[in-house]
């Protein structure tokens, strides 16, 4: 009787010290999508935002920096709570932007400690009258931003 | 005590005429020779049989080792015309279905007609009602009777749709 206690008060000494080394470190961080279309006024932008690395879940996206886009943009109410979305917005105001400009901000929520590395695939970035313009996307975090 | 007419008793049994018995035992009841001549003859014709059986026997392995890879040959060949065979056989409007299938899925809310959904197909239909454009019936997505904003929020939903996503 006395060995089952020793295995059973041995066994929840190694429950309890396991346990801190499962609970997964979790921290939110904010990732700001830049585009650049250099002298050409943006009116219309879609792009496509993951995570190629980490653990990671979309937990808020909000608009832009720009009168324009200060909106929050479309995308898949699915994207929250997912590692990826598709993300779009256009404007016909008179007033738009151009050269570098914050379109979005996303909030994610990373768990683990693999830092999470972003990949911004634009797929199409348009003028005031729908014709597509040359654009980059870039994701900026932390001090980046 | 009843009993049947048809039971008999043992003493009853019919017997053969004597003179037939003697007949048949004289018939069938004396010792028949076999020339040995004959005895030699048939035992050689069975030892011939017995050998050719047993060459017979040693040719079927070779016999399979030629044809059994042939076979194998002949087998695989046909599975592989019949899985050429069926698609071809497959209905020309079946395999015209499946091949457009992908092309046609988007085509309501591809406004612009470039033959994909994007943020451009609703930047596209908004333009046309801020300038009071002419608008086509079948944009009206919504089914409310008109064209407006809602139309162009469903149609920019339709383009961010998670599963266009091409990202892992």
């Amino acid at each position: 009787m006395k060995a089952v206690h020793a295995l059973l008060a041995v066994g929840l000494l190694l429950a309890m010290n396991a346990y801190p080394q499962q609970a997964e470190r979790v921290r939110f961080e904010a990732v700001d999508i830049v585009l650049d279309s250099g002298d050409l006024p943006l009116a219309a932008y879609q792009f496509e935002f993951a995570a190629e690395t980490g653990q990671i879940t979309i937990v808020g996206i909000e608009g832009g920096d720009h009168a324009a886009f200060k909106e929050p943009p479309y995308y898949d109410p699915a994207a929250l709570r997912n590692n990826k979305v598709i993300i779009a917005a256009f404007s016909t105001a008179k007033d738009l932007p151009s050269g570098r400009t914050r379109v979005a901000r996303i909030h994610v929520q990373v768990a683990g400690d693999v830092e999470p590395e972003y990949a911004v695939v634009l797929k199409v970035a348009a003028s005031p009258d729908g014709e597509r313009i040359p654009a980059t996307a870039t994701a900026l975090r932390g001090e980046n931003r | 005590m009843f009993r049947s007419k048809r039971q008999r008793k043992p003493q009853d049994e019919l017997e053969a005429p004597e003179a037939l018995r003697d007949q048949l035992a004289a018939l069938y009841g004396g010792k028949v020779e076999v020339p040995p001549e004959v005895d030699r003859a048939i035992l050689t014709a069975a030892r011939a049989h017995i050998r050719s059986l047993r060459r017979a026997e040693r040719r079927w392995p070779r016999l399979v080792l030629r044809w059994v890879p042939a076979g194998a040959a002949a087998a695989v060949a046909a599975i592989m015309v019949l899985l050429f065979l069926v698609p071809a056989l497959q209905p020309a409007r079946e395999r015209a279905e499946h091949a457009a299938a992908p092309k046609l899925a988007p085509v309501r809310e591809d406004i612009d007609e470039s033959g994909e959904v994007d943020i451009l197909d609703a930047f596209a239909l908004a333009r046309r009602i801020e300038s009071n454009n002419e608008l086509r019936d079948d944009w009206d997505m919504n089914g409310d009777g008109t064209v407006n904003g809602a139309d162009v929020d469903q149609v920019a939903l339709a383009a961010v749709n998670l599963e266009r996503s091409t990202l892992q």
